[in-house]
């Protein structure tokens, strides 16, 4: 039961990304993809927390809290470039 | 039969976390401004991949794991609030356009405009 839940939860979180995948690409403005990229990172995170699961391979959890930091990081650059128009 | 039960208990949060995020998903792709996709996802996002940590908590062996998953739970509760204020504070400095029909109480920006003012956004 437990895993088809697993697989079920991997198809529909697979759509969301995909779904959102519409966003980033027809958004207006920069920030309206800064935002669909979040719901992007969030649904890889997600997934690589599923497979971690289905796998048994639990060293995988660090790359999933990795990514996150990298992730938010990377966001923090982006909206500070498109605030102030320099890095550093 | 314990196993059974933890294992209902499991599914129905990870049906939750996934529920959470298609809400905030159709929100994204539906609401007619950045400050109202910020709205709809900035919070479910936030809810369903904590119900979703929730759910894999009870899933996985081991105490080490289950610290490390608390802690990746944490920090989801943590940065992304954090995320979604500054997206929000860097388009209403940006002079990104509401929808039809909004307006703006507080003028907080007004008068040092314009130092940060890079540009409209079309």
């Amino acid at each position: 039961m437990v895993e088809m839940a697993m697989y079920i939860l991997a198809i529909g979180v697979g759509i969301l990304g995909l779904v959102s995948m519409i966003r980033a690409f027809a958004g207006p403005t920069a920030t309206d993809r800064i935002v669909a990229m979040n719901m992007i990172v969030t649904s890889v995170i997600v997934y690589i927390l599923i497979f971690v699961y289905l796998d048994a391979n639990y060293f995988f959890i660090d790359v999933a809290l990795l990514f996150m930091l990298a992730a938010f990081i990377v966001t923090l650059c982006v909206l500070k470039f498109l605030r102030e128009g320099r890095l550093l | 039969m314990i196993f059974l039960v933890r294992d209902i208990l499991a599914v129905l949060l990870l049906f939750g976390g996934l529920f959470f995020l298609s809400v905030g998903v159709i929100g994204l792709i539906r609401l007619p401004d950045v400050y109202n996709r910020l709205h709809a996802l900035g919070k479910c996002d936030t809810m369903g991949m904590g119900l979703i940590v929730l759910g894999l908590m009870l899933l996985i062996p081991g105490t080490t794991n289950v610290v490390k998953l608390a802690l990746l739970g944490a920090l989801t509760y943590t940065i992304n609030p954090v995320m979604t204020h500054i997206i929000t504070k860097t388009a209403y400095v940006r002079g990104t356009p509401m929808a039809e029909g909004s307006f703006v109480i507080s003028t907080y920006y007004e008068e040092d405009e314009g130092e940060f003012f890079m540009g409209e956004d079309e």
